[in-house]
């Protein structure tokens, strides 16, 4: 009898770890989709916000490569010659009628992730 | 190509010129957008020498005036002269007929002289007594004044100085390039010593590249944003003009162009701004004794700075 019940009790145990972890799982995985933006201007657009919340000093009228000079005295862990690749590509699109880059940089995703994470933190570097 | 005039350009100039390749740069720019220059600086930053330098590089055809007070008009367009073998009165092109123009020291010769140039410097053409005459392709003036004289000049009126592209201050040098340009003139230097490096055929086919350099809705659309924010700036009497819009839209289009572009972005706008607007603004002297910025190149910083741009 207390055999049963200690088995029933172990098995509720497996069964509950399983749904726990299966949910933190589902979480995770809606979050990093979430996160990652759908096309190349939505990654430059959640650029622009990270950028704003991590150099508050940064004036309405900023440009992409005046922003980009701040991060670059950072020493952040990002690939900036991909970054800035990318950002040549996009302005091609944005402002020279160029093709729209298909592919969204992962380094410009990380750049917005890490300087969203980081915010004003990155300052004391 | 683009790339490679600029460079080509830049290193020629500087074997003769020390420490002016931002400002050689800004003349080609200039040249390239078909626009004339004021160059400003103190006695003995090089001004007639870069202007002198840089004309002898890109192989078009070069004038030097030296303005002085007893200058007439005649002495700069032209005029009619008599010719007693044909009995008739002939044209006698004067010194703006050729491809780049030195005005040295503009600001010395009256009014009725600087007057002169008005024609010629927004309709590329001279007329005298009826007679109107196009001037060569390119025409370019490259000026240049001191601004510490007040004694016998004559300042240039709000409308000459808004028919010149781009103003381009030459500072004293640096500390380590004073150094070297004392090193490199303890022999001849001379305009003469710096080669055509551009040749005519190269720089119309620039002039066709930089004429089709795109330039988005958005980007006029933050031009005109621009503009009127400056005039809206209740600290400035004379803000931009739209013909001042009209200039800076054509130089972003040349630097994009030697940036190995075709097509404009904000950067560029936010380059040349001061080069193009600063003087031409003209700032209202109640609101700079109240205590306010009285730098016109701070004031037009701080409407860059609060105009968004496309992103």
């Amino acid at each position: 009898m207390l055999l049963d019940e200690l088995l029933n009790f172990n098995s509720l145990l497996s069964i509950d770890v399983a749904i726990y972890a299966a949910v933190l799982a589902g979480y995770l995985r809606m979050r990093q989709v979430a996160f990652r933006p759908p096309n190349p201007e939505k990654a430059f657009s959640l650029l622009e916000r990270s950028l704003q919340k991590a150099f508050p000093e940064l004036p309405d009228g900023f440009t992409w490569r005046e922003a980009m000079r701040q991060v670059e005295a950072l020493k952040i862990d990002v690939d900036l010659t991909e970054v800035g690749k990318a950002l040549r590509q996009y302005e091609a699109w944005r402002y020279g009628e160029s093709v729209k880059p298909e592919e969204i940089n992962a380094e410009v995703v990380r750049l917005a992730k890490l300087l969203s994470q980081g915010g004003g933190r990155w300052h004391s570097q | 190509m683009a790339q490679s005039i600029r460079d080509r350009l830049i290193t020629e100039v500087s074997k003769v010129v020390i420490g002016r390749e931002q400002e050689a740069e800004l003349l080609l720019v200039c040249l390239l957008a078909r626009g004339h220059v004021l160059l400003e600086g103190v006695p003995g930053v090089s001004k007639t020498l870069l202007a002198k330098t840089f004309a002898r590089c890109v192989s078009l055809g070069y004038g030097r005036v030296q303005f002085t007070p007893d200058m007439l008009p005649l002495d700069i367009v032209g005029g009619f002269i008599f010719n007693m073998k044909t009995r008739e009165f002939d044209f006698k092109k004067g010194p703006v007929f050729t491809n780049i123009l030195l005005a040295d020291e503009i600001n010395r010769a009256p009014p009725k002289v600087q007057s002169a140039l008005l024609e010629a410097m927004q309709e590329l053409q001279v007329t005298v007594e009826g007679h109107t005459e196009p001037l060569p392709s390119p025409f370019m003036i490259i000026a240049t004044q001191n601004p510490v004289e007040f004694q016998g000049v004559y300042p240039l009126p709000e409308g000459q100085v808004d028919r010149f592209m781009a103003r381009v201050d030459l500072d004293y040098p640096a500390k380590q390039v004073e150094h070297t340009i004392v090193k490199h003139n303890l022999s001849k230097v001379d305009a003469m010593n710096a080669e055509p490096v551009v040749s005519r055929a190269e720089l119309e086919a620039a002039l066709e590249k930089v004429a089709v350099v795109k330039v988005s809705e958005e980007i006029l659309d933050y031009l005109v944003e621009f503009s009127r924010a400056s005039r809206a700036d209740i600290r400035v009497r004379l803000g931009a003009s739209p013909r001042s819009i009209v200039h800076l839209v054509h130089c972003a289009r040349a630097y994009a162009f030697i940036q190995g572009r075709d097509f404009v972005i904000p950067d560029d706008i936010k380059y040349l701004a001061p080069y193009v607007l600063v003087h031409r603004l003209r700032l209202d002297r109640s609101a700079i004794a109240k205590g306010g910025t009285v730098d016109a190149r701070a004031i037009l910083k701080e409407t860059l700075d609060k105009v968004k741009p496309p992103r």
